[in-house]
């Protein structure tokens, strides 16, 4: 029906009126519908939904006044206009209607105009009244919604249908709408932020009762503190649990926070997963051994047990626990509202093993499980998807039927067969550690297990602060050669082996995170750029990874190195829950690293990033991109050389006395040339000063210097041998020595430094002053501005701010206008 | 049609403008006026003799009312005239004016049947 036609209902006795205005407003296009008297019409009026009605006034039993008195009563009527239906003499009653609330009258005989103007009139103000009664009822749903929103009990698709309006109105839902959801969902947010915060108050009430002992794996406590050891041949369990899903929320969370407030947010996710995971571990009486980044490997040891198979069974109850407790954390929302989903996948297998505490305590003690169980469990791991755990057959076989398995995996290489574990047909048993008294390990007998900077931090209860997403490098090591399982003297090997490349990475100022057996065979971890970061951290790998290449001739048991660097972003921090943490560093890049050292089968390789931030150090070459697992495109792969070079460097250099190695090291921190008052500036042992000129005459006699005729000046003969000189010295001791030499040159070009700026920020720089090299730095940069030699300024300048950028000694305006300034240098993009 | 009193041609063309020009339905109407208006008159005579105010009252209230709708003007007086001694709660005086009422009758049903035949 069109907009302005209706639905009348006509109420007259006089059939001759009716028929008059049912085909006269049927000819106008309304619909109508005809009642003999009031009676009827009330009830047509209750059953249908009439536009108008037509009123005569004068009818047998209930007349019109009544019938008008009686739709005025009600409250569901009252809004349909009525008009009086009368004769021109009866002008009175008519005005009487009106009073009663008839909107209009009309006069018989019925003139067609008339007719139409007043039942149109009245249509449009029911319509308007409608339109009212209408927007009435909908301003009250938004109403309702607003105090709704307040309720929190809001449920926005009850505006839809005001939404949906085209007016005003239904925007002000829309935005009412949108508003609401947008308050809803941050509602949301900030009570999961603030059980996140109750749960984190919880967390940092445990770390406040934090002691350095929780780095340790539970069984070493407990035989710590009664004073035992721990046997290196043992029998038990392995438990192996992967994680997925955490490199999607660390990628998320930096998004979404940034890189700070994410990597608190991810540490608390972390700690709130392993937390949960490590509670299993011990409540089953296992010690959780090793972090590898996502993954825990534990021990159940069969000593404190009955039998071995009730051991294996307590594992695998565990694993069921550690599945039911990341059921409760499958999804983790993000602030944004992103959800990530986190699972575990956990293998348990079975048997001897051997136990190994190995490393340099002055660096850090490492724990590890190898053997031929290792290997088993790696079987294991591959079969096993996410949310499964897997039980090794012989577990299966000794628990009779005590495990629920609906389903064997089979591996095709080892024909090894796993059971999929859904349940327990009864109850294992939960067999906790008991409690050790906070004193019961002194802090000092737990520091070997903790990096020494690690150390320091978690003492006071901050370890957090070591948390930082950074750019690192990943040095990835395997190595072949020891047969843990047989070989009685494998621990004394290791450990030899662990203490040379802790050294090493030392040396760089790298620190080894891990060893593990795992499904890449034996392999180490080492970062650099954390704990302890530099400008230099991909060279440094490069230089340690070349370094690590040449074993000395007392480990020449240790065969097939393989080396794989790659750099990148890098979540590092201590992370693990309060009842076992550790220090990881972790991230894409140390994946990356690990697929490179298995393909680096002659050698290093290096990633792209590890080429494009070293290479003004050192010369690579570029190889043909391989094919990685986890990546979809070719990957660029770059080799360092130099390394026999530095080969025969080493050869020439342990030929000479150590007192001479020494004037040659010193020699090589000072620079390509050097003179004899510099030397002897810089070099450390007083008593040994007198024969510096001695040693220098040695050192040109096997033309491993050379010296200008009428010159003050040495240089070295070949820059090899500079670099692997200087290289061999430890780190601490370059830093002291660069110090020395810096301050050798303030003082003796104190009239005029200009000339030296660029020298001084080197040695500044090598020393770790900062805010010297900086300053250095900044006027060489200017200086060769002046002399419009763009290409060094930029590079001083951009030398700068990356040393800027790792110590942060200054505002952020003077970073921004020294960034400015370094563009306005050149053309090429400034780091 | 001859000039008349009988009919106001005016309320024709009105009811033909409220349909639209549709002289069959006129026709139709004209039809039933005059069988209802035949009615009424009977229940006039009936109110009348039987002494019934109120019925007298009504009756002539729709003929008066009917007549008005078809122009039929002589019987819409008679039947204004026979409401107000309805109305008086008598009926005296009715039964004089039935035969007016009658004779009229006779009239509006020529004139109308006339303008059935020449002109709808």
């Amino acid at each position: 029906m069109p907009a302005d036609h209706g639905h009348i209902l006509i109420v007259d006795d006089n059939v001759l009126n009716r028929m008059v205005l049912v085909r006269a407003l049927a000819e106008q296009g309304h619909t109508t519908a005809a009642a003999h008297d009031g009676q009827e019409a009330l009830h047509m009026l209750r059953a249908g939904a009439f536009d108008a009605v037509l009123l005569d006034v004068v009818m047998p039993e209930m007349d019109g006044y009544e019938t008008l008195a009686q739709i005025k009563q009600d409250s569901a009527l009252r809004h349909i206009p009525v008009i009086m239906i009368s004769a021109v003499d009866e002008m009175d009653s008519v005005i009487r209607c009106i009073e009663m609330g008839a909107t209009d009258y009309l006069p018989k005989p019925f003139n067609a105009a008339l007719l139409e103007a007043r039942l149109n009139a009245s249509l449009a103000s029911k319509r308007l009244r409608d339109l009212e009664l209408e927007y009435l009822e909908q301003v009250g749903y938004v109403a309702d919604a607003a105090a709704a929103v307040e309720a929190s009990q809001f449920d926005a698709a009850r505006l839809d249908p005001v939404a949906a309006r085209s007016d005003a109105l239904g925007r002000l839902a829309r935005v009412f709408q949108r508003m609401a959801r947008e308050i809803h969902a941050r509602e949301q947010r900030l009570k999961a932020q603030l059980q996140q915060l109750r749960l984190d108050m919880d967390e940092r009430q445990r770390a406040a009762g934090e002691t350095v002992s929780v780095y340790l794996p539970m069984d070493r406590r407990q035989a710590l503190a009664r004073g035992k050891t721990l046997p290196e041949r043992a029998r038990g369990a392995a438990l192996f649990a992967d994680i997925s899903g955490f490199t999607l929320l660390t990628e998320s969370l930096a998004q979404e926070l940034g890189l700070q407030r994410g990597v608190e947010e991810l540490t608390r996710q972390l700690n709130q997963v392993f937390g949960a995971l490590v509670d299993a571990v011990h409540q089953y009486g296992g010690s959780v051994i090793s972090f590898s980044g996502d993954a825990i490997t534990c021990w159940f040891d069969a000593a404190p047990m009955a039998t071995w198979p009730a051991t294996s069974l307590s594992a695998v109850a565990c694993a069921l626990a550690m599945q039911t407790a990341m059921r409760q954390r499958e999804t983790i929302q993000t602030p944004a509202g992103a959800s990530i989903s986190i699972a575990i996948k956990v293998t348990v297998v079975a048997g001897p093993v051997r136990r190994f505490l190995v490393g340099d305590p002055q660096i850090q003690h490492m724990e590890m499980l190898a053997g031929h169980l290792l290997d088993e469990l790696a079987v294991g791991e591959h079969l096993a998807a996410r949310g499964d755990v897997l039980a090794q057959e012989a577990i299966v076989t000794a628990a009779g039927q005590a495990l629920e398995v609906p389903e064997w995996r089979v591996d095709d290489a080892t024909g090894k067969r796993f059971a999929v574990v859904s349940g327990l047909a009864q109850r294992v048993a939960e067999s906790p550690w008991p409690d050790l008294p906070p004193d019961s390990l002194p802090e000092a007998q737990a520091r070997p297990w903790l990096l020494p900077v690690v150390y320091d931090k978690a003492r006071g209860g901050k370890s957090e602060f070591l948390s930082e997403l950074r750019p690192a490098a990943a040095l990835l090591l395997q190595y072949q050669g020891l047969d843990y399982d047989g070989d009685d003297q494998a621990g004394r090997k290791l450990d030899a082996f662990v203490r040379w490349v802790q050294s090493v990475v030392a040396r760089h100022d790298g620190a080894l995170l891990q060893i593990t057996m795992g499904d890449k065979g034996s392999y180490l971890y080492a970062s650099f750029g954390a704990p302890v970061a530099h400008y230099d951290d991909a060279g440094r790998a490069v230089r340690a990874a070349q370094e690590l290449q040449f074993l000395p001739p007392e480990l020449s048991f240790i065969t097939g190195i393989q080396i794989g660097l790659a750099h990148g972003q890098m979540r590092a921090g201590t992370y693990g829950g309060a009842a076992h943490r550790t220090y990881g560093v972790m991230g894409d890049k140390t994946n990356l690293a690990a697929r490179l050292m298995l393909a680096a089968t002659d050698g290093i390789l290096c990633d792209e990033a590890i080429y494009r931030a070293a290479q003004g150090q050192m010369d690579f070459t570029a190889l043909p991109p391989i094919r990685v697992k986890g990546k979809t495109q070719p990957v660029a792969v770059y080799r360092p050389i130099g390394e026999a070079l530095r080969r025969r460097a080493e050869g020439l250099i342990d030929q000479l006395a150590p007192a001479q190695q020494l004037t040659l090291k010193v020699a090589s921190l000072i620079g390509p040339s050097f003179t004899l008052e510099l030397l002897r500036a810089v070099y450390p042992v007083e008593a040994d000063k007198p024969q510096l000129s001695e040693h220098l005459r040695v050192l040109l006699a096997k033309n491993v210097l050379a010296q200008r005729p009428a010159s003050a000046e040495y240089h070295f003969q070949d820059a090899g041998v500079q670099e692997t000189a200087y290289n061999l010295m430890l780190f601490a001791q370059r830093r002291q020595l660069h110090w020395a030499a810096a301050e050798w040159h303030e003082r003796a070009y104190a009239a005029d430094l200009a000339p030296h700026y660029p020298t001084l920020a080197h040695h500044w720089s090598k020393a770790e002053n900062v805010a010297k090299a900086i300053f250095y730095l900044e006027k060489a940069g200017e200086q060769a501005l002046a002399n419009r030699a763009y290409a060094e300024a930029r590079r001083y300048f951009s030398e700068s701010l990356a040393l800027d950028a790792h110590a942060s000694v200054l505002s952020e305006d003077y970073t921004r206008s020294k960034v400015n300034l370094a563009a306005s240098a050149g053309p090429a993009d400034v780091e | 049609m001859p000039e008349s009193k009988t009919i106001d041609r005016t309320a024709l063309d009105n009811l033909l403008t409220l349909f639209r020009g549709d002289a069959a339905f006129l026709g139709q109407l004209i039809d039933t006026y005059l069988a209802d208006a035949a009615n009424l008159i009977a229940s006039l005579r009936g109110a009348v003799e039987a002494g019934h105010a109120d019925d007298l009252r009504r009756a002539a209230h729709s003929l008066k009312s009917n007549s008005a709708n078809l122009g039929a003007v002589g019987l819409l007086a008679l039947g204004r005239e026979l409401e107000e001694i309805g109305k008086g709660g008598t009926v005296n005086g009715a039964a004089d004016r039935l035969a007016a009422v009658e004779a009229e009758y006779e009239r509006v049903t020529a004139a109308l049947r006339a303008v059935q035949e020449n002109e709808l």
